[in-house]
């Protein structure tokens, strides 16, 4: 990269030559500084999930030594469900992002079109992201509670310990920054496409489906990546929504690592590292819509 | 325009097919958001415990504990602390980032793929990496320090000191967050105009009258926007400190949501944390609200 | 062809013998109960769990929570109606919590219905109150009887010249004499946990409060926390605070268990099942170096007097949906074999009863030095509250030990505020 530019700029003149390459230098040494941050804690997890944990109790050393320690990774997954947990998280993790986007997408038109409900409605749904988890927990444990009594529902589809009851929480949970997203990519839609669409007829939704949503698609799958990251990393209400196999989720699982007298760093580490694998492999799949979805809701198409 | 108005912008119709469509919504509220907002509320003013909440109307009793409660006093001065000091490292550091990589492509590319980690990593993990990082005796950054022969008489203990345990805690959030900041600002400045900086070139504009002038303001609403999201997401601060300090040293690390659980959840005095959960609500409202209102205006200036 | 269908129907009957040999055998097949368990004993619960199915053909589920979760879980299961625990696991300090919530089945007639098979005499008299008994009532079974003892590393003592210390003021000078000589080289005399979680920070100071003759409450049952023993033994910790690993406001089971194991450390208090811990760990030689003892004495007290820190007993939930096979449960728990069967399995249980003390097979698992700290630690030990207050009580003084710790308040103030605050959340209720 830092070649690139040196090529570019140097091709011009030659005076300024030293500037730039001071410049190319300082952006290198800023740009490997910040890459070490970032990464050197990844790495860490990375080489203590391959040490003895006679090694990572001695000395912070960055690498492991010579011997890697793979018990970690065989106990990890043999003590503990590792691949439920995954499976839990998966499905949570996919539920709650589609429900957020297909709940959050006609509110936001109606937001980012005609202004619907004023300042209130927006404020209402974005205050919701301000309150802290804490808060809505027990009142929405109760409330689960108290469906799941209900006869039809107590033996049919429960709420509490079910991978769609935590599901739908981490929606509402996430529907505050779906709404932002898909309000300000709705936004960036000239009106024009979507008018021609009113004056054949069509309705508000039918105008979404056919208009709206193919044009900022890459914004709908930014969202939807974001969306299932806030519900991939919950800890709260999956603790407190759900206490078997049958629905907790990672972070849960990997919470029981944790024991009472101390915990497993090495076979936590390898735990984690398998739950880090899909979700950045899914990122890494969906990237370019990430960013570009991030960046413009991608109008120029 | 005029055709879309009389297509029903403003009518009876047009207003009852827009409530359609904000309706599952504005359910979905009322069942998650003001259900409980009520309920906390009710309990606030009741003498409550978890397994037997509303047990005694007492006014305001809960309130008034709480507004005398010092360490509760305390942990809403170490929330606010620790998020404008958070969010503010992240959009500085972020921002800063982005300047440098938005016009390089290639470099830009590998960066966001790599920048993904950190907000991936579930918090229970992200708690016992940086454990092993910050370990006085045996942790990643003292094992360097002392490699570089920097050996205090006594090791640095980053979240046994109270000095600088809160601190430390900020290091935290700000690895963690900082490159989403970043993708934010990168897509912020990706969306700027081109047309205002060729006519800035033309006039011979310097670089950096060009950054003041232009790229700054231009950006500036996106980026309060984001300034607001990691401040809400800071303020929220829980996980970490249960994981790691426990409010530590003495009460250095102390923050609102972790007291208010440990009122809920330790002592099953629900009465009490709602109380403290509506005292913390108003000074987050009244904090965000401030903000809005600066984002607003200067969104109006420059839009 | 007549033959063949013969031979078939006896095939079918021979088979089909032992199913209805084990169904007419098994009182409870086909029945289920749920049992919350904290995950520290998950691998001990789900032993528990198979042998009482294998005898009885009850299925156990057994449902884990973090340490730290399980009250609140139990408490929200019973007030939102839900039920979804037959059997609950509770930390002895939160029994009164759970029973006047109405989570607890008052077990007082059950308990003497069935003296012979509790036989309570057995159990370690300290114990047997605190962990049942709350309002005049029983309301649990012991199930896991847990104490501190104090962990010595004799090679690191030897190094620097030190003798084991018979007495907390003995400790501090040990600690201060090893850290002295040995921080340089990372070598410190002591592990102080003072991280400011309840069962860790208390934890400690329980440790010097028993040792110097003081206690929680008095024999009435009022609050006793800042009489002078009580300021001696925060006053102690203090004291060696400066010496011990730094920092013990960060300090925890992990932090310990790392710097004991590395040879880094040369006391430390922890639960009787340290040296498995310690001597697990692959490739540390301290397993050869450990001594242990009873928890120290400290001042004018010449009767070591330990401290209960952790411990848990097993109750049946209001809700239970199958209360018959919970009870059975409980009674297949007290019973001394099982007791002796959970407390020798790696990552099980510690023991309740006293006649596991002299159980052959338990001291093979343990050791005979630490069967004798554990049963003199059971004997004569000081409890932490259980009553319903106790939950704030002990929050009141973990927050005011913070403070002492990093030098916000003496030990004095400290206790005072207490006292204080303990008296009116005493009086209140």
């Amino acid at each position: 990269m830092a070649q690139t530019m040196l090529a570019t700029s140097s091709a011009s003149t030659s005076a300024p030559a030293r500037r730039i390459n001071w410049r190319s230098m300082t952006f290198i040494v800023i740009s490997m500084l910040l890459l070490a941050f970032t990464l050197i804690p990844i790495l860490f997890m990375v080489t203590t999930s391959l040490k003895s944990p006679m090694e990572i109790r001695t000395a912070g050393t960055l690498l492991p030594g010579a011997e890697l320690y793979w018990e970690n990774w065989t106990r990890a997954y043999r003590n503990v469900p590792v691949h439920i947990y995954l499976l839990n998280s998966t499905l949570t993790a996919i539920f709650s992002a589609a429900l957020a986007i297909v709940l959050a997408l006609p509110v936001s038109y109606v937001i980012a079109r005609f202004n619907f409900g004023g300042s209130l409605l927006p404020s209402w749904i974005l205050g919701t992201y301000v309150t802290p988890p804490i808060v809505i927990a027990i009142p929405v444990f109760m409330l689960f509670r108290q469906i799941d009594s209900l006869p039809l529902i107590k033996d049919t589809i429960g709420w509490i310990d079910t991978v769609h009851g935590l599901a739908l929480v981490h929606a509402v949970g996430s529907l505050p920054v779906a709404v932002w997203m898909l309000e300000s990519f709705i936004h960036k839609v000239p009106h024009e496409l979507d008018e021609s669409a009113w004056l054949d007829g069509a309705s508000r939704l039918r105008t979404v489906w056919s208009i709206i949503v193919p044009v900022i698609l890459p914004g709908i799958i930014a969202t939807f990546i974001i969306c299932m990251i806030l519900s991939w990393n919950e800890f709260l209400f999956a603790l407190i929504l759900t206490y078997s196999d049958a629905s907790q989720t990672f972070p849960i699982g990997i919470s029981n690592f944790i024991g009472e007298h101390g915990q497993q760093f090495g076979e936590m580490s390898a735990a984690a590292l398998g739950g880090l694998v899909p979700i950045f492999v899914l990122a890494l799949i969906f990237q370019r819509y990430l960013v570009e979805g991030l960046s413009e809701g991608s109008v120029k198409s | 325009m005029s055709l879309v108005r009389s297509n029903g912008i403003g009518s009876a119709q047009s207003r009852r097919s827009n409530l359609l469509m904000a309706l599952p919504v504005i359910l979905i509220l009322l069942v998650f958001s003001l259900y409980p907002f009520f309920y906390t509320l009710s309990l606030s003013v009741t003498e409550s415990a978890l397994a037997r909440p509303f047990q005694e109307f007492i006014w305001l009793d809960n309130f008034r504990r709480g507004l005398e409660d010092s360490l509760f006093q305390t942990s809403i001065v170490n929330t606010l602390v620790y998020g404008f000091t958070s969010a503010s490292l992240q959009l500085v550091l972020g921002f800063v980032l982005a300047l440098f990589f938005y016009k390089s492509v290639k470099a830009g590319k590998y960066l966001r793929t790599l920048a993904l980690f950190p907000f991936i990593t579930p918090p229970v993990a992200v708690a016992m990496i940086w454990r092993l990082i910050y370990e006085p005796n045996s942790g990643l950054i003292n094992y360097y320090l002392g490699q570089l022969g920097i050996n205090p008489s006594q090791p640095i203990a980053w979240l046994g000191d109270p000095n600088i345990a809160l601190l430390s805690l900020v290091i935290i959030d700000v690895w963690q967050w900082t490159p989403f900041v970043f993708l934010l600002a990168l897509a912020a400045l990706q969306a700027l105009p081109h047309d205002p900086y060729e006519a800035a070139a033309v006039d011979g504009a310097s670089a950096w009258q060009a950054f003041t002038h232009l790229t700054l303001p231009m950006a500036a609403p996106a980026l309060i926007v984001i300034y607001i999201i990691r401040l809400i997401g800071a303020f929220k601060i829980f996980d970490q400190v249960y994981l790691l300090t426990f409010g530590g040293p003495g009460s250095s690390t102390q923050v609102a949501s972790f007291y208010i659980y440990r009122a809920a959840f330790q002592q099953f005095d629900t009465g009490y944390a709602s109380a403290l959960t509506i005292i913390l609500l108003v000074v987050l409202s009244i904090t965000v609200a401030v903000l809005t209102s600066v984002r607003n205006r200067v969104r109006a200036r420059y839009e | 062809m007549k033959k063949l269908s013969l031979l078939l129907v006896l095939v079918v009957i021979l088979l089909s013998l032992p199913l209805s040999i084990s169904a007419q055998d098994l009182p409870f097949s086909g029945r289920v109960i749920n049992f919350l368990t904290i995950q520290p004993h998950a691998v001990a619960s789900r032993a528990a769990a198979e042998l009482f199915e294998a005898e009885t053909g009850a299925d156990v589920q057994v449902l884990v929570v973090p340490f730290p979760n399980i009250t609140e879980k139990a408490l929200l299961d019973v007030a939102s109606g839900a039920g979804e625990y037959d059997v609950v696991e509770i930390w002895y300090t939160s029994l009164g919590q759970l029973a006047s919530n109405g989570v607890l089945v008052d077990l007082t007639e059950w308990w003497d219905a069935n003296a012979e098979a509790i036989n309570a005499e057995d159990f370690a008299p300290t114990i047997v109150e605190p962990y049942t008994l709350w309002d005049g009532k029983r309301w649990a079974l012991p199930y896991d009887g847990d104490t501190h003892v104090i962990w010595f590393n004799t090679a690191l003592l030897e190094q620097y010249g030190q003798e084991i210390p018979t007495t907390w003021e003995e400790y501090a000078t040990v600690a201060q004499a090893i850290t002295e000589a040995g921080s340089a080289d990372g070598i410190y005399g002591a592990a102080i946990q003072a991280l400011p979680a309840p069962i860790i920070q208390i934890s400690s100071f329980a440790n010097r409060l028993g040792g110097f003759g003081g206690s929680f409450f008095d024999a009435e049952g009022n609050p006793s926390i800042n009489t002078p023993e009580a300021v001696d033994a925060l006053q102690n910790l203090l004291d060696t605070a400066p010496y011990a690993l730094p920092t013990p406001a960060s300090v925890g089971f992990d932090e310990t268990i790392a710097a004991f194991s590395t040879g880094n450390v040369a006391i430390a208090e922890f639960w009787t099942d340290f040296g498995q811990i310690v001597g697990g760990v692959e490739g540390s030689t301290v397993g050869d170096n450990l001594a242990v003892r009873p928890i120290l004495v400290g001042g004018d007290n010449e009767t070591p007097r330990p401290a209960l820190n952790a411990g848990f007993a097993v109750g049946i939930s209001t809700l239970a949906q199958d209360p018959e096979v919970a009870q059975a449960f409980l009674e297949f728990l007290a019973r001394p074999d099982i007791n002796v069967t959970l407390n020798t399995i790696v990552g099980g249980l510690d023991p309740t009863r006293l006649s596991t003390f002299d159980n052959p097979v338990y001291i093979e698992h343990v050791g005979q030095d630490v069967a004798d700290a554990a049963r003199a630690a059971l004997l004569g030990a000081t409890a932490w509250g259980n009553t319903p207050e106790w939950a704030e009580q002990q929050e009141v003084l973990n927050n005011n030990l913070s403070a002492a710790i990093v030098g916000d308040l003496t030990a004095q103030e400290a206790l005072d505020a207490t006292q204080a605050e303990w008296e009116r959340i005493h009086a209140g209720n």
